[in-house]
């Protein structure tokens, strides 16, 4: 049998540590409360402002300066683009969806085409809403769409056509642009960006 | 109106000891089809590729996904409805056709 004595000490260093953990575990969410959020996409800072645009819609007209007070996530692509395009807007439906319905109203999604010898303003808003009724899809003439890629940044060219086919792909800057309520380009996602990844950047927009 | 094209996704396993290729692809909805690979660039920018064939080495699996290669439809007769499943048709060099079904998905 051993002897009580022995093993009061040895029961010290324990509670030392668990002290320490709760000192620190309190540190370390107070540091949480005060810190910068993070965002798995670009952050950029200052937000840079954007120029607006008005392009077609199925309905009309659309101007980016009607969507003041929300935010809004551009994505330029085609709509015979069976890969990156869908795989996007599809992310951006799932992202969306996770935030819930009530948080997503805060977001609005843009589409824009830049194959304007194929994408009708029509083709394009069908495009977009094929993954999320609120979804918008835009279509512009060559000169409207090469003044808005170049403000953006995006990049693209419609290649030659197929001489068997007539088919075309056309390459394309695949980035998600987020601009804040006041229309400044603030946040971007490169292809790739998982819609949990999304969904907490979203979140944390929100949260600020 | 708003689908133009589809992807096909799927995994190919070469269970034999000889190296195959995929050579072409077909679909009763589809009136052009291809075998193409997706890539984006470290400028983000994306572009498609049409490939002629696809290496399945043997004893090797394949794996034809988003973002990579994928099977393109094209000319679509009729949009297969989600949830549905479509028969393709598989070309390859050595194993010859094969038909497999596939499901009709929303992403």
């Amino acid at each position: 049998m051993r002897p009580v004595s022995s093993q009061r000490p040895s029961l010290r260093v324990p509670l030392f540590i668990l002290a320490a953990l709760v000192v620190l575990t309190g540190g370390a969410l107070l540091y949480k409360r005060f810190e910068t959020p993070t965002y798995n996409g670009s952050v950029i800072d200052p937000p840079k402002a954007m120029p607006g645009f008005t392009l077609q819609s199925s309905n009309g007209p659309v101007s980016l300066d009607s969507f003041r007070g929300k935010y809004v996530l551009v994505y330029f692509g085609y709509t015979s683009c069976p890969d990156i395009c869908p795989i996007t807007l599809a992310t951006l439906t799932q992202a969306l969806a996770k935030l819930g319905a009530k948080k997503a109203e805060n977001f609005q999604v843009i589409f824009i085409s830049v194959d304007y010898k194929r994408d009708t303003p029509q083709i394009s808003d069908a495009f977009a809403k094929r993954f999320n009724a609120n979804f918008i899809g835009l279509g512009g003439t060559e000169a409207q769409i090469n003044q808005v890629t170049q403000e953006y940044g995006i990049y693209y060219k419609l290649n030659p056509p197929d001489p068997a086919t007539g088919f075309y792909s056309v390459d394309h800057t695949a980035l998600v642009q987020v601009l804040n309520p006041q229309g400044a380009l603030i946040l971007i996602w490169p292809f790739g960006t998982q819609p949990d990844q999304e969904t907490s950047d979203l979140a944390t927009l929100l949260g600020r | 109106m708003g689908t133009s094209s589809l992807a096909g996704y799927l995994v190919i396993k070469n269970t034999g000891s000889t190296d195959d290729q995929l050579i072409s692809a077909s679909a009763d909805f589809a009136g052009m089809v291809m075998l193409h690979k997706s890539v984006v660039d470290s400028n983000n920018v994306a572009t498609m590729q049409e490939v002629q064939s696809i290496d399945i080495p043997a004893g090797q699996t394949v794996t034809l996904q988003p973002g990579g290669l994928h099977i393109m439809f094209m000319n679509l007769k009729s949009i297969p409805q989600v949830g549905t499943k479509v028969v393709l048709t598989l070309v390859f060099q050595k194993a010859g056709t094969i038909t497999v079904q596939a499901d009709a998905t929303s992403e």
